[in-house]
This record gives structure tokens, C-alpha cells and sequence, in this order.
């Protein structure tokens, strides 16, 4: 099944997104749930941020006449 | 359109596993990684950053890295340094409204080897680490380019080409 598959199904057929809930929502981390939040947080700011593009420049304080080797 | 994903990534590991990551890679491990679940990782296009994240976080003695080429079709990729390649805004989106009782390489890998999702490939940038942003000044104009690291993990051989020690 394709991501999108999977997806389309899990929103249009409700047995299927029943099951899916069912077998995954209950289902324990092997992460301590203050490991799952800052990781959720991670997860929304950091890459929601990445994916829109909002790159703010307190994220990594800029140089000028930054080399490229000092990047890399 | 682009119809294939095709980079070269890099491992970096202790050369006593390098006959046997050649022989046969062991998939399961990293299993319950954060971000991307379990696989083989790969750093891509940077044999330093592969060497140093060996030698930093693994603290192996004898360093050794082996580049990999890979190519997978856009289907069987999830590549979340795009948001719309192969529907990785909506499968975050799902995780985030459903299921973030897991972390989301838990989800990923219970969709992967549990309900049939058939990804070969999973493309991110580290998230780990902050983005490094240099800024270019060009008379009025001032440009900022941010680099990060892409990390890929591979979920099979499937994608795999070609692999060696370097």
C-alpha cells in the first residue's frame, strides 16, 4: 500500500481506521513520556518550521564572513 | 517530474563490522529510533559527517566508512525534506492527530512492517542538530542559506545499488 493509499483508506473506511486505532493507540512507546513530549515538540516546531520555511535566525546565530569549511 | 529518488550515502562504523554489514545489513537495528525507526543509516554526500558522527557518538576505536548508492521509485520513498513528494504532510499529520502516543519512527515502522505501507526509503534532515545558516550580503539584498544534514534510512536492500568500504 502506498502512503497515500494508506491514508486515503484510513479517512474513508471506518472499520479500517477503527482497527488501525485500536491495534496502534494503545499500544506503549519504549520512550519515557517526557522523552514523547519534547520529541512531539521536536516534531512540530523543528519540522513544521523546516517544511514552511520559516527559518528564524534565532535558530542558529549567523557569522559573517563564515568560511564554508567552518560549516561543513 | 522527477519518478526516482537516487543519492549516495554514507555509514560510518567500527571496522570490525564492515564484513558483516557487506555480507548481510542487519535491518532491525536502530529499531525504535526516534525519527525514522529502525534501518540501515546512511548520511548522504558527506563521508566527513558519517566518519565524525561514528567517531563522536559511537566512540568506535578503529573507523572505518562504506558509501552506498541507492535509487528507489518515488512510491516506495518518504522524502521529509519535501512536504509533498510522496504524501509526507498528511502521514505527519496522521501521526501527529492519532497516534503520537508513539514516537514517530514507532509509527512509521508499525505502518511499514505491520500494515503494509511499502516504503523502501525514508529521507530526513536531522533534526537533531540546529541548521547551520550562513548569510550572503549582496549590496540590498541579504540572503540566508541554511544547511542541514540529510540522513536517509534504508528499510531493505531494495534500494541499494551498489555498496562498499571506502
Amino acid at each position: 500500500m502506498t502512503p497515500n493509499e494508506l491514508i486515503n483508506k484510513f479517512y474513508t473506511d471506518k472499520t479500517y481506521k477503527n482497527s488501525l486505532i485500536s491495534k496502534l493507540a494503545t499500544k506503549q512507546s519504549k520512550f519515557s513520556p517526557s522523552e514523547l513530549s519534547n520529541h512531539r515538540k521536536d516534531m512540530n516546531s523543528l519540522y513544521y518550521d523546516l517544511l514552511l520555511d520559516k527559518i528564524s535566525d534565532e535558530i542558529y546565530p549567523y557569522k559573517k564572513d563564515v568560511r564554508l569549511e567552518e560549516i561543513i | 517530474m522527477t519518478s526516482t529518488f537516487e543519492a549516495i550515502g554514507y555509514h560510518g562504523t567500527d571496522k570490525q563490522y564492515v564484513t558483516s554489514i557487506l555480507t548481510s545489513i542487519n535491518f532491525a537495528y536502530n529499531k525504535g529510533d526516534k525519527f525514522l525507526g529502525q534501518g540501515m543509516y546512511l548520511w548522504r554526500d558527506s563521508y566527513d559527517r558519517a566518519y565524525k558522527w561514528a567517531n563522536k557518538t559511537k566512540n568506535f576505536n578503529n573507523l572505518s566508512v562504506i558509501a552506498f548508492k541507492i535509487k528507489c521509485c518515488k512510491q516506495n520513498t518518504l522524502n521529509f525534506t519535501s512536504k509533498s513528494w510522496n504524501n509526507e504532510g498528511e502521514l505527519l499529520e496522521l501521526w501527529k492527530n492519532n497516534f503520537s502516543n508513539l514516537t514517530f519512527g514507532e509509527f512509521l515502522d508499525e505502518m511499514i512492517y505491520n500494515n503494509n505501507m511499502s516504503i523502501n526509503l525514508i529521507i530526513i534532515i536531522d533534526l537533531t542538530d540546529k541548521l547551520k545558516i550562513f548569510y550572503i550580503e549582496d549590496n540590498e539584498n541579504r540572503t540566508n542559506f541554511a544547511l542541514g544534514d540529510i540522513q536517509i534510512c534504508l528499510k531493505n536492500n531494495d534500494p541499494i545499488i551498489m555498496y562498499g568500504e571506502i
